[in-house]
């Protein structure tokens, strides 16, 4: 613990030298306006960012633009959590999957002039959040990661079975569909040259494909160019009338109302957080569920009680905290964006994993600092400027949707300079609508496109090291029970659901 | 929230099932021609390709038997989809990829953005052509001449 806070303090200095508290406040200010503007979400925002952020930082040393570019990106991830509130608020729209919960209360409390302090709220109970996280983080990320050193390279690719199944097992509501999905990314992820015999695999001769498929192109066409799609087909423009924001900071009274519901949901929404699969729209939702059976006020739950804000929007900031620790002690993440995040990451040459913060602890400690240092600012920057977002939820869509769909070619071009990874990401774009739509999550597929490699490169060392006994991955005891958890995610709902159990999924 | 086994269009999972089948099929023997091990070791580069393929049959071959067994009458008609203002969108994206390089990025992306803004809403042409200009300009200048990269020149001029 001490130890940790010795790091967590250098890696305040990291997170604030200048450079990078610019980033984190670009990060955040640019996070936000994805979560309030129509046609782009956390995911999409964070994928067409890495592209931009790679150039903006390309004079820098690697370790310095890394830093920065990570601080900036996960700015994008909190901004945008915080962002989806305020259309959900003021136009009873959610942003993102995980504030649909705040829209029964929000808007309630916002028809009733009391918008301003909903918004207030959210942003206090996502600082707490964020504090709560960075606390979880300094208290088990080292430890964890110590644990994770351990493991031997069958450990680690039953671990990474694991955390397929966990994202498929919670992303989706239909199980074949979203191991379907995972199988499609893994297949993906063994294009190209293999690093160890030199062969060419499912290249058809196409140089483009010899050094595989690019995890950006495929995150950008799937999340962003689908997003896009989606938005133009279903007119999805968050068209309606902005209720007035009126008075911002709230009474006494509703900061004292909420408090013991912030702290409640910033506890359970970290620990829910670090669970692979369960993302901030599942953890908002239990949090808003729990507490309208716990809270004091829960009569006036879905009349507009501003604990029924404080609630979900406080959980899925402390979820996102919370999944970064699978991410950075165990290289696993647990949700879309953390997965996106991960790519970021390796396309900086930094691998998540326990060894992370063994040979790069200025990086994280830096990002994990950074974390603060950024719900801070949401704080700062989104109390004074409450009403300057709610004008730019009136912005139009036609001129919006167009551009985003823009600025993806823009970025996936400037990054590979290849009219091959335009096309690909284009027909990934086409893909990533009609997929989701009908059940097939894209989430299962992008993470399995990231984690392909590192498990085929665990297998083969494992059969290297074991002489070729497959048996071994139930042999080796911390396998095994990776292994029997991985069966376990994936039956346990199944058998509920056919007790006719309710079982509720994440949206990825 | 959404629960489990949500009704979805079965004809849509029974041609993409048969589709994922074909393609895991089609991999699966494609990686039997790879070399099963290599430089001694005891497995090659076709042990995962035929491993995932596997998998991808197996889940699309329960997907299958899922949506031929499902005989429930076909879900409410859900709100029409925008296939007039999506369709135009998609030929101007695929063109505008293609013209990217010999165009350049100014004069492609301007066009792209002009022809669109009027695809999703007719009128406002002065508007639109400022927007897309400031835009395509902003972008380049931003990104070629002070973040120091590369994008494709404007054709003749060179710049």
């Amino acid at each position: 613990m001490f130890e940790s806070f010795g790091y967590f303090m250098q890696g305040m200095a990291t997170a604030c030298q200048p450079l990078n508290l610019l980033f984190a406040f670009c990060g955040c200010l640019i996070g936000t306006l994805v979560g309030v503007l129509p046609g782009i979400g956390p995911i999409s925002g964070v994928a067409i960012l890495i592209p931009i952020c790679a150039t903006v930082t390309s004079g820098l040393p690697a370790d310095q633009a890394a830093t920065s570019s990570i601080i900036l990106l996960c700015g994008v991830y909190y901004g945008a959590m915080y962002g989806g509130s305020t259309t959900s608020i003021l136009i009873n729209t959610p942003g993102e999957n995980s504030s649909v919960c705040t829209c029964i209360d929000g808007y309630q409390m916002a028809k009733q002039g009391r918008g301003g302090p909903a918004l207030a709220i959210c942003a206090i109970g996502s600082f707490v959040a964020g504090i709560i996280s960075v606390i979880g983080l300094l208290l088990f990320a080292q430890p964890l990661a110590n644990v994770a050193l351990k493991f031997g390279p069958m450990a680690l690719f039953s671990m990474m079975v694991l955390g397929l199944t966990a994202l498929s097992g919670l992303g989706s509501k239909s199980m074949y569909k979203s191991l379907m999905m995972t199988a499609v990314g893994l297949i993906l992820a063994t294009v190209g040259v293999d690093p160890i015999s030199g062969v060419a695999r499912l290249t058809f001769g196409n140089y483009e494909l010899y050094s595989g498929i690019e995890f950006l192109t495929l995150a950008v066409g799937m999340f962003a160019l689908g997003e896009v799609f989606k938005t133009i087909l279903t007119r999805d423009y968050a068209e309606g009338e902005v209720i007035k924001v009126g008075r911002v900071l709230p009474t006494k009274q509703d900061l004292k109302d909420c408090a013991p519901t912030i702290l409640r949901c910033s506890i359970y929404g970290f620990f829910q957080g670090m669970i692979p699969g369960c993302g901030a729209s599942l953890t908002s939702f239990m949090a808003y569920a729990m507490e309208k059976k716990i809270c004091k006020n829960r009569e006036n739950f879905g009349k507009g009680a501003i604990e029924g804000v404080a609630a979900p929007e406080t959980a899925n900031n402390a979820a996102s905290g919370g999944a970064m620790i699978p991410l950075l002690t165990l290289g696993i993440p647990g949700t879309g964006t953390t997965a996106v995040l991960m790519g970021a990451l390796i396309m900086f040459n930094i691998t998540p994993g326990p060894l992370l913060f063994q040979e790069k602890p200025d990086i994280v400690w830096g990002l994990i600092a950074s974390m603060l240092i950024g719900n801070f600012m949401l704080l700062v920057l989104n109390l004074p400027m409450v009403k300057v977002f709610a004008k730019i939820i009136e912005t139009p869509a036609h001129y919006l949707v167009p551009c985003i769909a823009a600025i993806s070619v823009f970025g996936v071009y400037a990054v590979q300079l290849s009219v091959f990874n335009l096309a690909f990401m284009l027909a990934t774009g086409v893909l990533g609508y009609y997929l989701p739509k009908h059940g097939y999550p894209i989430a299962p597929c992008v993470l399995s496109l990231i984690l392909g490699s590192m498990m085929e490169n665990n297998l083969r060392r494992a059969m290297n090291l074991y002489n070729g006994d497959v048996l071994m991955l139930v042999k080796d005891p911390l396998s095994l029970f990776f292994l029997v958890a991985a069966v376990l995610w994936i039956t346990v709902p199944q058998i509920l659901k056919r007790r006719g159990k309710d079982v509720v999924v994440e949206d990825t | 929230m959404k629960k489990y086994f949500e009704r979805y269009n079965t004809a849509f999972d029974r041609i993409a099932n048969v589709i994922f089948f074909l393609i895991g099929l089609a991999i699966f023997i494609y990686a039997q021609t790879l070399s099963s091990s290599s430089f001694g070791t005891s497995i090659g580069p076709s042990a995962t390709p035929t491993l995932w393929s596997c998998v991808l049959m197996i889940c699309s071959g329960i997907g299958i038997v899922v949506s031929f067994k499902d005989k429930r009458p076909p879900k409410k008609k859900e709100k029409p989809l925008a296939y007039d203002v999506f369709l135009p969108f998609l030929v101007s994206l695929i063109v505008y990829i293609f013209v990217l390089e010999p165009l350049g990025y100014v004069i492609s992306t301007f066009l792209f953005l002009v022809v669109t803004f009027q695809i999703m809403r007719r009128g406002e042409i002065g508007k639109s052509i400022l927007i897309a200009a400031c835009f395509s300009i902003g972008v380049y200048l931003l990104y070629v001449y002070v973040a120091g990269g590369s994008l494709p020149k404007m054709p003749i001029l060179g710049i």
